[in-house]
């Protein structure tokens, strides 16, 4: 725990040392120095960002939430069955690939200008990546494993809790780290339409307002919220992944 | 004594009569016909592909034949028959679970309370000899111990049959004698039929009543041995064991020859 805080704080000093550097030798005063930002972190955290980054937090956690209830099961089902497979899988490579935010006009308009369009598009970025994941994961379940569990007088409910849950939430969690970069980038794209709430409107409000310092600061506010979601999967992982010697966790444990 | 009146006295405890079986259009057993009586030790040996595994989920009830009947105690066997307990290659643990839980999960499946699944796990891994790892995940154990755990989960639900798939191929010189032993005695206390299925000749003759040789593509049974002194350190070092192996080795070898020719 104590070495694991140590490694946090490490990294952030360097990444706060390279920060400088670049303010130093960027030319033109476009990068404020990293104190400047912090300092006016502390002076707007609590008037104003806190409340931005909460809306932005508040979207990506019901988008997240929304895309596994929704993409678990589906992938499961793919996975799982032949024939759904054979259906779902050319249609599944047709929409994958398209780049969700394309369609955000049309969300838009039928979702109307507030947060809904804002959850639905992240929600839709997700769920693609978590459905591929899952339908994968899914498939590659020993057999052993099942013939096992149906040994010992196991039905399909026995089946999914006691093998096919604790087999996938590693493919889930990898797969919600490895989204969660995407889904930050679609969030911040979503909240400068239709909003005066999110880190998204926030950030270019600040640059139309050639307020270079007050823009870090929310980008700064970006890193966090990312970091904030990472330790949370990462914490998730630990708790329910013990089984597994992940060398990744161990490194930073 | 002849199969009719075995079965007549109830001392078959897993029949297969004539049994077939396939994957789609590949055929992995044909017409297999083979007991394993009560309270008896019963090993197939035979090359890999010959349908060993097979007939172990067939024995099971987890795979249907395509032709055939498997009875167990003289009746048609179903799926997660409680009387039968399976121990797959590489085990079969979950390693998610820890070793109390994969020793109590046969149990929870079957609605047990959590003081009696305490009480059995608790019971069972004692036998095994592996008090105190508990708590440890799979991966933490030893190929020895993983097996161990895999005979406490099977016997937690006290089967009157262990059907057992390679189970201590992976295992050191050391290991495995040691496990084979406590099989034996520990089916013995249980009162309990065992059909193991090995590549190991010697194995097959120091653990089986009967072999049975597996032999083909689609397998079928190629030869039928009694042991009548199986399970004895000393007869390990008898000429009579080496030669039964022999005549073992000699008919896998003709069955082998016989594919060539045709």
């Amino acid at each position: 725990m104590r070495a694991r805080f140590l490694g946090l704080m490490g990294g952030l000093a360097a990444l706060a040392a390279l920060w400088w550097a670049l303010a130093v030798l960027v030319p033109g005063g476009f990068i404020p120095a990293p104190g400047a930002v912090f300092l006016r972190f502390l002076v707007l955290f609590p008037r104003a960002l806190a409340a931005h980054s909460a809306a932005s937090l508040g979207r990506i956690t019901a988008a997240l939430a929304l895309s596994l209830l929704a993409a678990v099961p589906a992938g499961v089902a793919i996975g799982r069955s032949r024939v759904l497979n054979r259906v779902f899988s050319p249609i599944l490579y047709v929409l994958y690939p398209v780049p969700k935010i394309a369609l955000l006009p049309i969300l838009m308009l039928l979702f109307g200008l507030g947060d809904s369009s804002k959850v639905l598009i992240v929600f839709l970025v997700l769920f693609f990546q978590v459905l591929v994941a899952v339908r994968d994961a899914s498939r590659e379940v020993p057999p052993q494993f099942l013939l096992s569990l149906r040994s010992l007088g196991g039905t399909r409910r026995h089946a999914a809790l006691y093998v096919l849950a604790p087999a996938l939430i590693p493919a889930i969690l990898s797969c919600v780290r490895i989204g969660t970069g995407t889904a930050l980038a679609v969030l911040f794209f979503s909240e400068t339409f239709g909003t005066r709430m999110g880190l998204g409107w926030f950030v270019m409000e600040s640059w139309m307002r050639m307020s270079y310092v007050d823009m870090f600061t929310g980008i700064l506010c970006l890193g966090l919220l990312g970091l904030a979601i990472f330790l949370g999967i990462d914490f998730l992982q630990r708790r329910l992944c013990r089984w597994q010697a992940d060398p990744v966790l161990s490194a930073i444990r | 004594m002849p199969t009719s009146s075995r079965r007549i006295l109830c001392l078959i405890m897993l029949e297969l009569s004539e049994c077939s079986a396939a994957y789609g259009p590949r055929a992995a057993l044909s017409s297999v016909s083979l007991e394993v009586d009560d309270r008896r030790t019963a090993c197939i040996v035979g090359p890999s592909g010959c349908g060993k595994t097979t007939l172990l989920l067939l024995a099971a009830g987890l795979k249907a034949p395509s032709a055939g009947t498997v009875l167990f105690d003289g009746k048609r066997i179903t799926s997660g028959d409680r009387g039968v307990g399976l121990i797959l290659q590489q085990y079969g643990l979950f390693p998610w679970f820890t070793v109390q839980g994969n020793v109590e999960l046969g149990l929870r499946i079957r609605g047990a309370s959590s003081g009696h699944r305490h009480c059995i796990a608790a019971r069972e891994i004692s036998n095994v000899g592996l008090e105190g790892c508990e708590s440890l995940f799979p991966r933490e154990l030893s190929g020895g111990q993983q097996q161990r755990v895999a005979i406490a989960r099977a016997y937690a639900l006290e089967p009157r049959l262990l059907l057992m798939d390679e189970p201590f191929s992976a295992l050191d010189a050391l290991s495995r004698e040691s496990l084979q032993d406590l099989l034996l005695l520990s089916a013995a206390e249980r009162k309990a039929a065992i059909l193991l299925v090995t590549h190991s000749i010697e194995e097959a003759v120091y653990l089986g009543h009967v072999i049975w040789v597996l032999a083909g593509s689609p397998g079928r049974v190629a030869g039928r041995f009694e042991n009548p002194r199986q399970g004895s350190r000393e007869f390990r070092q008898e000429p009579e064991f080496f030669r039964l192996c022999g005549d073992i080795r000699a008919l896998m070898e003709h069955e082998m020859e016989h594919k060539k020719v045709k």
